[in-house]
């Protein structure tokens, strides 16, 4: 330790900067940061500075802090462009986001953040040989984000609150054509839709039991094999019988 | 430049030969070109791009005092460049003259100048200013700096920077004199000028500077004043301000041209289709014949602080793209006519909904207390009520928690954002204090509001607790050594099975008192261990509004005396065993939790026990008490409610009235002796724990106003049966800031306790009056300490009750 204090009161910059490296090799994160942190200082504007400045970028990346390593890497590839770390800064800018990216059900603006950055990488080093690395990491955020959203629209169906549910699924749909939840939705579609007809004022029953049938229709096209293929053919028989009854009821009314 | 001239032909490509640096000291030859961003054989044009942005970044990097590249020679299409830095110096100390070191220190945080910043021109400049408006500030106005920059020998390129100052006086104003006021008096006017003050000498709190910008806003303010009143063109023609001369005063003057006063005449309405006219002036409130004032009509119109204006009548129903202009469109003599034109537009729905911001709190936790769905119409009351629910959910700092609705008028759709900000939530209590005769007592309470019982297992989510869905969880445990104990959890999940509101709260307690001997068996000891255990379900309902809530709860309490003296008539050793139902109605619609302004809090509480004497139909004439009290029998009813009245800001009235009645199924076990009132003192439940309900009342010991009229009878068994209580408290909150809020209060309080239903007098009771504080902070809940006077001696007294001081842990009052 007394080592260390050695270094820290050192005035020489070149032994610092080699111990703080040696530290730093040693996987000693802690003892180096605080040197790599000073160095950055003093080094400024010098031949080192762009070395020393990986090194801390590194540093806080080893460290954990992948939200400030992030923004030092990024900082680094803009202000070294020609430098042979330059490459590599580009790339960690993204992967410290996605390291950073919670669970999908809190705040996804580092998966967003993450996203952003990896597809510049991909735009900006096309003969890389980490494209398929991040590649696969933005399929894995989209994959979260797709989920939030479809948790978020299954929410409205589970809290019984089908009008919301049917709008929030539709627009699953449409954000995500690909979403792997397809069959899901559809299902909680033509559920929602079945529940909120049964339960509406008459005047707009009708309406809604022939969008409930549209969706079993939906459901059933697509996925005639499911296992929830018997219970959609019983809610568009149900849905069927009931816009039949109202449409006789709607002729004898008038 | 160097050699002989250069002749580049513009749009002609050359290749650099070679780039020499001149200038710079300590720069890196390879950095800088890496900076620029060119090298050696880059191929370039004149007038060239590459040249231009080279220096640009170089001039980012905010270095250099001067930088040049420019061309040193020529061979063929082979051209050498020269890039020519200078440095800016680099501050290394500096110090502050001519003025005391509190002030130096003051100006020290305003400048914040580091160690080795690059000292430019306009890093001095700024400098400057920053001193200048300091002084200002404070009302001098004659203050000068003189800047000296020195070179710092000891390292290359540095520099030292002095600021000498010269304060000068501070200048106060003696008068204001105001000209051309007739509708207003100067006093008046005044009053309107909120930070420009006459130096008056038997004033000592007010002060009396001048500060050039505040004089404008109170300038502003006067103009307001006057178009309150109708006078809509009201101006200032002239603003002086004279020095007097040898003095450190000046003087005001203030030149107004009232202009005339004018009044509301006819208002139209164009455009409405859904609000006939009627409707809309009964919202505006804006009579034919008022005085024209544009603040208010604005205000009726867009910024009602109730939402009760035009514009919210509207929006509260989904037309969101809902536009209003008010046009004079006849001024004859004072009278003003007014034309609404509305443009209604379509009626919105909302399409998204998201929320960021949740770094700890799962969305779902979030998402089912947002009242704005997809496929609603948009309503802004909505959006407010979400607004307050969210914040009561004290997950989230309530400043800032914001909402941002993204209109899309193609689709007529609606995106509704809001953004949440977490704050801590867990809370830990460590205190010690004195308890009712058991010596100190010591609590470690750990409370954790946003707790995730499902992460308990998972390693990652202790960081530092499994957190994010709403759950509670709260874990006590309290000792004085051997003499009393008592350990207590509770967990609370608020949506059950996450379909609706329906909260499932499970909690246990064990407790032990002991005095006298140690180990069971021993004949000194003096025992009583209670045991409890409640299930409870609550539900929001719907009707009669969705303020109210239903809690129904399975309540089982297990007492076992060893040798222990409750007051109750031979029985001193035995087991008694409280099996209850409690059902409870609470229609809560305060505005905040902690510190509420307005609404109020009714709760309707019944418990009971099976009557199993009437159900077995046994004769219990003859029978032992502990065969009376093996299976406690008892109905008991609370009613208590709470109503905050705002008086002015943040000063709220809050009246209380609170009331209980126990009865029993069977003359012949009557009354049973647990599950009493005991009334008087601070209300703290955690001192006692018998099976008694206590109910605070200042000014009074704790637990002594009880019917049994005997000094110190507060035993179990001589508890009331009837209590009626009635507070009236006045609360003014003196810091409203979430992590600490402060609130002194003025109560007024009045309550008795009866022994049987025969005995009830309504008005007579045990009066009251004091003094107290509360703080809330999140992290340790609420703390207080009250004065009473009790007016009335307590029972067995006759002196009245005098002054008592009460500490207040948690909400009690």
């Amino acid at each position: 330790c007394s080592e260390y204090s050695k270094v820290l009161k050192s005035n020489d910059l070149n032994y610092k900067f080699e111990m703080a490296k040696k530290y730093y090799d040693k996987k000693k994160y802690n003892k180096a940061y605080p040197i790599f942190d000073e160095l950055l200082n003093l080094y400024r504007g010098t031949a080192q500075a762009e070395e020393v400045y990986y090194y801390y970028s590194m540093t806080l990346y080893k460290l954990e802090d992948y939200m400030l390593a992030a923004y030092h890497f990024k900082n680094f590839y803009r202000t070294f462009p020609q430098s042979k770390y330059a490459d590599e800064a580009a790339f960690m800018t993204g992967y410290c986001y996605y390291l950073e990216s919670p669970v999908y059900s809190l705040d996804q603006t580092y998966t967003i953040k993450a996203i952003n950055e990896l597809q510049l990488y991909i735009n900006t080093h096309p003969k890389s040989t980490r494209i398929e690395q991040c590649n696969e990491l933005i399929i894995e955020l989209r994959q979260k984000l797709e989920r939030k959203n479809f948790e978020r629209a299954k929410q409205y169906y589970t809290t019984m609150q089908y009008q919301a549910a049917i709008v929030a699924l539709n627009n699953v749909l449409n954000d995500f054509p690909e979403t792997r939840y397809r069959e899901e939705i559809l299902l909680l579609l033509l559920r929602s839709n079945y529940e909120l007809a049964r339960f509406s004022i008459e005047s707009k029953k009708l309406q809604r039991f022939i969008e409930t049938r549209k969706a079993c229709e939906d459901f059933l096209e697509r996925y005639p094999d499911s296992r929830f293929a018997k219970e959609a053919s019983t809610i568009r028989e149900r849905a069927m019988f009931q816009i039949e009854f109202l449409k006789e009821n709607q002729e004898y009314g008038s | 430049q160097s050699g002989e001239p250069v002749d580049i032909i513009e749009g002609l490509e050359y290749e650099i030969g070679g780039i020499t640096l001149a200038g710079a000291e300590n720069l890196d030859y390879n950095l800088v070109l890496l900076i620029a961003g060119i090298n050696v054989g880059d191929r370039v044009t004149f007038p060239s791009d590459k040249i231009t942005r080279a220096i640009k970044n170089l001039w980012k990097q905010k270095l250099f005092e001067d930088i040049q590249i420019y061309v040193t020679g020529k061979s063929g299409r082979i051209i050498y460049l020269e890039i020519y830095l200078k440095d800016l110096p680099r501050l290394s100390k500096y110090y502050i003259t001519g003025i005391k070191k509190s002030r130096r220190d003051e100006l020290r945080e305003e400048l914040k100048l580091n160690r080795g910043i690059v000292v430019t021109d306009n890093l001095i400049l700024t400098s400057k200013n920053k001193i200048l408006k300091y002084y200002e500030e404070k009302g001098y106005f004659d203050a000068s700096v003189e800047i000296v920059t020195e070179k710092d020998t000891a390292e290359s390129n540095a520099v030292i920077l002095g600021f000498n100052i010269t304060e000068g006086e501070r200048i106060k104003i003696r008068d204001i004199y105001l000209i051309g006021n007739n509708a207003l008096t100067d006093r008046q006017l005044r009053k309107t000028m909120k930070e420009t003050k006459r130096h008056r000498s038997f004033n000592i709190f007010r002060t009396s500077k001048f500060i050039d910008e505040k004089f404008r806003e109170d300038l502003e303010k006067i103009i307001d004043k006057y178009q309150e009143i109708g006078h809509r063109d009201a101006r200032i023609i002239k603003d002086s301000i004279y020095k007097i001369p040898g003095e450190n005063f000046i003087n005001i003057y203030i030149a107004i041209e009232e202009g005339n006063k004018f009044y509301f005449r006819n208002i139209t309405w164009i455009g409405n289709t859904k609000y006939p006219s009627e409707v809309l002036n009964s919202v505006l409130k804006i009579k034919k014949g008022d005085p024209y004032d544009a603040k208010r009509l604005s205000e009726r119109l867009y910024a009602d602080p109730n939402g009760n204006d035009v514009n919210s009548l509207y929006m509260d129903n989904g037309y969101l793209f809902f536009n209003l202009t008010p046009v004079e469109v006849l001024i004859e003599n004072d009278s003003i006519d007014l034309e609404m034109r509305i443009r209604e537009g379509r009626q919105a729905t909302i399409n998204r909904v998201t929320v960021s911001g949740n770094e700890r709190t799962n969305d779902h936790v979030i998402m089912r207390e947002i009242r704005t769905r997809p496929g609603d119409l948009f309503r802004k009351s909505d959006i407010q009520r979400t607004m307050r629910e969210l914040s009561q959910l004290g997950f989230f700092d309530p400043q800032q928690l914001n909402v941002n609705p993204v209109p899309n008028p193609e689709t007529g759709t609606v995106d509704v954002e809001y953004t949440v900000v977490e704050r801590s939530t867990s809370q830990l209590e460590l205190q010690g204090g004195w308890g009712g005769g058991l010596g100190i007592v010591g609590t470690l309470g750990l409370s954790f509001n946003n707790f995730s019982a499902r992460n308990i297992f998972n390693k990652k989510a202790w960081t530092p607790l499994p957190s994010g869905d709403g759950q509670t969880l709260n874990l006590r445990a309290q000792s004085t050594g051997r003499y009393f104990q008592n350990y207590s959890f509770s967990f609370t999940e608020p949506w059950l099975g996450g379909k609706r509101p329906n909260s499932l709260t499970i909690s246990g307690y064990h407790s032990v008192q002991n005095f006298g001997g140690r180990r069971i068996g021993d004949p000194l000891r003096q025992a009583l261990n209670i045991t409890g255990l409640t299930v409870g379900l609550g539900r929001r309902l719907r009707w009669p509004d969705d303020y109210f809530t239903l809690y129904q709860a399975l309540e089982f309490q297990h007492y076992r005396l060893d040798n222990f003296e409750l007051g109750i008539p031979n029985f001193r050793n035995g087991f008694s065993n409280n099996f209850s139902y409690r059902i409870v109605l609470t229609r809560n619609n305060t505005d905040v939790p902690i510190f509420p302004t307005r609404g109020s809090n009714t709760i309707f509480t019944l418990k009971l026990t099976p009557p199993y004497s009437l159900l077995s139909g046994r004769d219990f004439t003859d029978a032992t008490p502990q065969e009376k009290f093996f299976l406690l029998e008892y109905y008991k009813f609370k009613f208590n409610t709470t109503w905050y009245t705002e008086i002015y800001k943040n000063l709220v009235l809050s009246s209380h009235a609170e009331m209980g009645f126990m009865g029993a199924y069977n003359r012949t076990i009557g009354l049973s002796p647990f599950e009493r009132f005991f009334v008087g003192g601070d209300g703290l439940q955690n001192f006692v724990l018998d099976g008694r309900e206590i109910i605070g009342l200042r000014g009074y010991m704790n637990n002594s106003i009880v019917p049994s009229g005997v000094a110190g009878s507060n035993q179990l068994g001589n508890g009331g049966v009837l209590y009626s209580k009635y507070t009236a408290e006045l609360r003014f909150l003196i810091s409203p800031n979430p992590s600490a809020q402060i609130w002194p209060l003025l109560f007024a309080e009045a309550g008795n306790n009866f022994g049987s239903f025969n005995e009830y007098r309504p008005f007579q009771l045990y009066r009251s009056t004091g003094a107290g504080i509360r703080i809330f902070m999140p992290m340790f809940g609420l703390l207080g300490i009250d004065i009473g006077y009790g007016f009335d001696p307590m029972p067995g007294f006759s002196s009245p009750s005098g002054w008592r001081t009460h500490f207040i842990i948690g909400q009690q009052f």
